[in-house]
């Protein structure tokens, strides 16, 4: 992270305790033009300027990071279309205790033939700061729409769970898990 | 990106659908982390891991920083007869690897 010195306002506060003091409007640009792996620094590192501003202004966060929200992710893989419920079955444990590793299974229920399958099987976890933790595509050839793998978790959060049909249906699901120790390398 | 394992099931007639569990060793860097001295470690994910079988698509996998280090996948397959299954992992670096498994239905 390259942190460009800014002269600090006159004010009292500041010329005390010796930190760069970085305007929002500052952050914001930088974050822009390309340093927008600031906003992960622990919050503690920041000047507490900005910690506080920040706190204010969460929902910013994701135009921040350049990452899109869950919601927005879910818009995304499903083109728009509107997903609806229905059947599929999901394997998490519902408390995880390293977000760092999370077993999951997914399948999806689809007599899996060229003219009616499951194509894909897309994995959103909310909390995550990239919410798109995967997509996985199935073919006629695949026989059944199941995937298994591990996922990283930062914190408890929701996890989505979009399925795509040939048919252009789009099935979604929810589920909470609750995270003891976060994964993402948030240490 | 190494040591990739492939099991599949030790028998298999035409017509099962048989699971297949792949592993191989990668950090997964998410791009996010940080090393000791505070510098950002690069992102380095597998971002594809491709199956197919005779040439003809069977799953397919596009990988976000979200999956864990080492990345296991298990999938399934319609046996349709005897072949040749190859799955192709590829990472940021371009690098890949393949491996080929050759099924022989009883």
């Amino acid at each position: 992270m390259t942190r460009h010195p800014t002269p600090a306002p006159p004010s009292g506060r500041n010329d005390q305790t010796q930190i760069n003091v970085v305007s929002r409007r500052d952050l914001l640009l930088r974050a822009r033009t390309g340093g927008i792996l600031m906003i992960i620094a622990p919050a503690a590192l920041l000047p507490r300027a900005i910690a506080e501003d920040a706190a204010v202004d969460l929902p910013a966060r994701a135009a921040v990071t350049g990452q899109p929200s869950a919601e927005a992710t879910i818009r995304r893989l499903s083109r728009g279309a509107t997903p609806i419920e229905g059947k599929m079955n999901i394997n998490i444990s519902e408390i995880a205790e390293n977000g760092n590793s999370v077993p999951f299974t997914v399948s999806a229920d689809s007599p899996m033939t060229d003219a009616d399958y499951v194509k894909s099987i897309h994995i959103i976890a909310a909390g995550n700061a990239q919410p798109h933790i995967g997509s996985f595509h199935f073919t006629a050839l695949s026989g059944q729409a199941s995937v298994t793998s591990r996922l990283r978790l930062a914190k408890t959060q929701d996890l989505f769970v979009l399925v795509e049909h040939s048919s252009g249906r789009f099935v979604l699901a929810q589920r909470t898990i609750k995270v003891t120790i976060g994964g993402c390398g948030g240490t | 990106m190494t040591k990739p394992r492939v099991k599949l099931p030790d028998t298999c007639k035409i017509g099962d659908i048989i699971e297949i569990k792949a592993l191989i060793s990668h950090p997964m860097e998410t791009g996010q982390r940080r090393d000791a001295a505070g510098e950002l470690v690069p992102r380095n994910i597998i971002k594809t891991f491709q199956a197919t079988f005779n040439g003809q698509p069977v799953f397919a996998a596009d990988l976000q920083p979200g999956i864990s280090a080492n990345p296991f996948i298990a999938f399934h397959m319609k046996v349709i007869g005897p072949g040749d299954l190859e799955l192709t992992w590829t990472d940021d670096d371009e690098t890949v690897l393949t491996e080929r498994q050759r099924l022989a239905p009883t």
